[in-house]
């Protein structure tokens, strides 16, 4: 597969094409327990898809967020405009984007009360949306683990 | 991973939880800055105050304490958001 796309046959003499277009104007909100990688996941298969973003980042991790801002604005092969990067501790700058119909697409990673809450505001224009929501990553140990060793995911370091 | 939850299999359920209150015991809860520091503050008082809730909330349903940690209650890490996961 090509950037432009591909052909099928689907049926003789028959072609259908599939193009992989950007949406626009990508929506990420990222989670303060997590505010880089999280944040990152999101932008970097936005960018690569061609798409312009804007990015609300948690008011909790403020002193995270401008040094995260601060090695942005070092990437010159990013265009001025491509990425644009708030911060708040509430929603509405983030309400903004979900109502906004120039916004097609809403990544959201948090819980599953505001993913509700946001997918069902974004359902007013039909958007797109990525939504990471809840979970409690329980570790199971069995009865054949080592327990001289930790193991390595749930160790400290 | 946050490990807020272990599921251990019962024929080893109390070797792991000796050695796990062992090792929570010699945790140190202390400034993200001090490379002495095992783990580093809560997001905010809230969270702090919310977990600590949680395990009071368990321990008042019959949960058994092994290692109980709190907040800070005195000295300066009790100006931060630091809840530590053996007596502070």
């Amino acid at each position: 597969m090509t950037e432009y796309g591909r052909a099928i046959e689907t049926a003789p003499g028959r072609y259908s094409t599939t193009l992989r277009e950007p949406m626009g104007v990508a929506g990420i909100i990222a989670p303060w327990n997590s505010p880089v990688v999280l944040f990152i996941r999101s932008l970097a298969p936005a960018l690569a898809a061609g798409c312009t973003v804007v990015g609300k980042l948690p008011g909790w991790t403020a002193q995270t967020n401008a040094r995260m801002c601060e090695v942005f604005a070092e990437v010159e092969s990013l265009p001025k405009g491509v990425l644009n990067l708030f911060t708040e501790l509430h929603g509405d700058g983030a309400r903004v984007m979900i109502d906004s119909p120039d916004v097609p697409a809403i990544s959201f990673t948090g819980s599953s009360r505001t993913g509700q809450a946001i997918s069902a505001a974004g359902a007013k224009h039909l958007k797109r949306f990525g939504l990471e929501l809840g979970g409690k990553t329980p570790i199971l140990v069995f009865d054949d683990a080592d327990s001289t060793r930790p193991c390595p995911s749930s160790r400290r370091r | 991973m946050t490990g807020s939850r272990l599921l251990v299999h019962r024929p080893i359920l109390d070797a792991v939880r000796d050695k796990l209150g062992a090792r929570l015991q010699a945790v140190r809860a202390g400034p993200s800055s001090d490379p002495a520091s095992d783990i580093g503050p809560m997001i905010n008082l809230e969270s702090v105050a919310r977990v600590d809730r949680i395990v009071e909330t368990a321990i008042a349903e019959g949960a058994k304490v092994i290692v109980r940690g709190g907040p800070f209650k005195d000295g300066p890490l009790a100006k931060g958001r630091l809840l530590s996961p053996n007596a502070p």
